[in-house]
């Protein structure tokens, strides 16, 4: 369970977050919908302990344990995964190598010996053709001229490699054609298990038809301002936010 | 006194590690060609001092010289390359590459000056020197410089110093990679651009 209260937070100087309280039990999946520039990456990057954003008041659990206190790959540790707006590029990093690196850290994390090289390129195969991504891709440098939509996908091989517990999709379904997003779509519902929860970030109703919320919110300037069931999602999508403020 | 090479014919390699002798001229032949590799990898338990001055003189047409540094300061490293290319005649080709990531309070200074003299047409040369400074505390200067003075050339210098991408070291943790490790991934992504052959990899 993530569990959120009154959190605040800056970037450069600016209060962005101005007290959330946001709580997500284990299974749960939760839209988060809001104006542009009204936060929700902050608080996805926030959740994941990114140095640029700093808190300044509230709290912030995962399964009891203090994320705070917490460094970024401790965090991912822990099962916190995000699926970036903006993927970065890295080249001369392969993905080979970075998803070696991140799978070994978590194995060390768990007190388990590293996957064999075998079991590593196996594991690589069927996640890759889980979210149907290209091999040629994989045997670029991370995200090093991918498309939009390809740095999306990429995300999800990611996720799907790591198998997270708690993810947080941050517009993952901007830049995807329908197909790619219907196969997107998939691959998050086929690694879902029942303790599995979400944070999908969306402007668009779209993905929720794949990946159903249980609950929905609108965060604009900062704060919560309401939170619904599904159908909170659609009446956004074709009446906008005005009717809400 | 400098130390005097002459390359004639054929191919040849050349393998500068960091105790070197400082100060050194090379003439090359025509049709001769020279790969010049420098590699300076300070040690972690005391700081060096590699200071190298280099001059490459193209005596006659035809030759070309691939000039690659890889290096690395640390500590209170010292590091030093004075480089001038002599491009006296003309048809001759220079490459030189040189990349640098310095830590700790390491200094360096790369100074790179490429000459092409008045008859020396169909002269081709690239010049380029990119550096990386881990702390705040590191101090690198980069100075490429091209002297033309030949009008049928073919020539570029460039030359940019950084900062470890502060997103990409948190993507890389946010999948799970510690700090550390993190940062010695994208080191060595920046750094393994510049290959030395095997002999000289210690
Ligand atoms: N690194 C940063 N430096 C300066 N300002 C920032 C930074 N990151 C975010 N902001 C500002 O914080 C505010 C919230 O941005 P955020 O990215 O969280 O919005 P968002 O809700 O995700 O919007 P969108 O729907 O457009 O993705 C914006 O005004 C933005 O300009
Ligand atoms: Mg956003």
């Amino acid at each position: 369970m993530l569990e959120i209260k009154n959190l605040h937070a800056v970037v450069d100087g600016k209060e962005i977050l101005k007290g959330i309280d946001l709580t997500i039990r284990d299974g749960e999946i939760h839209a988060l919908m809001g104006t542009n520039g009204a936060g929700k990456s902050t608080l996805s990057n926030v959740i994941v302990g990114n140095p640029r954003y700093e808190v300044t008041e509230g709290t912030m659990t995962y399964n009891g344990q203090d994320l705070l206190s917490m460094t970024p790959d401790e965090r991912a540790h822990a099962g916190i995964f995000m699926s970036f707006q903006q993927p970065v590029e890295i080249p001369g990093v392969s993905m080979a190598n970075f998803m070696r690196a991140a799978v070994n850290a978590l194995a060390r994390s768990k007190g388990v010996n590293a996957p064999k090289s075998s079991d590593f390129l196996h594991l690589m195969k069927s996640r890759r053709e889980l979210v149907e991504i290209d091999q040629k891709l994989i045997n670029r440098s991370v995200n090093e001229g991918f498309s939009g939509g390809e740095k999306k996908r990429n995300e999800i091989f990611q996720m799907a490699m790591l198998e997270p517990s708690f993810c947080i999709l941050d517009e993952t379904d901007s830049g995807l054609d329908v197909d790619a997003l219907r196969i997107v779509a998939e691959g998050f519902n086929k690694l879902r298990r029942p303790e599995t929860s979400a944070i999908i970030i969306t402007h668009y109703q779209r993905l929720l038809d794949y990946i159903r919320p249980d609950v929905v919110h609108v965060l604009i300037d900062g704060t919560i301002i309401k939170t619904g069931g599904p159908e909170l999602a659609g009446q956004i999508e074709n009446q906008g936010f005005d009717w809400l403020r | 006194m400098a130390e005097i090479i002459n390359i004639k014919g054929g191919e040849h390699k050349l393998m500068l590690l960091r105790n070197h002798d400082a100060d050194m001229e090379i003439f090359i032949a025509a049709g001769a060609s020279l790969k010049f590799y420098d590699l300076v990898n300070s040690p972690t338990e005391r700081s060096i001092d590699s200071s190298i001055s280099v001059t490459i003189h193209f005596v006659g047409p035809g030759s070309s010289l691939i000039m690659r540094g890889r290096m690395t300061g640390k500590n209170d490293d010292v590091i030093s390359r004075q480089i001038l290319i002599d491009h006296g005649v003309g048809e001759c080709k220079s490459d030189i590459y040189y990349k640098c990531v310095l830590d700790g309070r390491a200094d360096a200074v790369f100074a790179g000056r490429v000459f092409v003299a008045k008859d020396a047409q169909k002269t081709e040369s690239h010049l380029l020197n990119r550096n990386l400074c881990l702390t705040k505390a590191a101090h690198m200067r980069s100075e490429p410089l091209l002297e033309i003075y030949a009008d049928d050339v073919r020539c570029s210098h460039g030359s940019s110093i950084g900062m470890l991408d502060p997103d990409a070291l948190f993507y890389l943790q946010q999948r799970g990679i510690p700090f550390a490790e993190a940062k010695r991934l994208l080191v060595d992504a920046f750094i393994n651009e510049i290959q030395m052959p095997r002999l000289c990899v210690r």
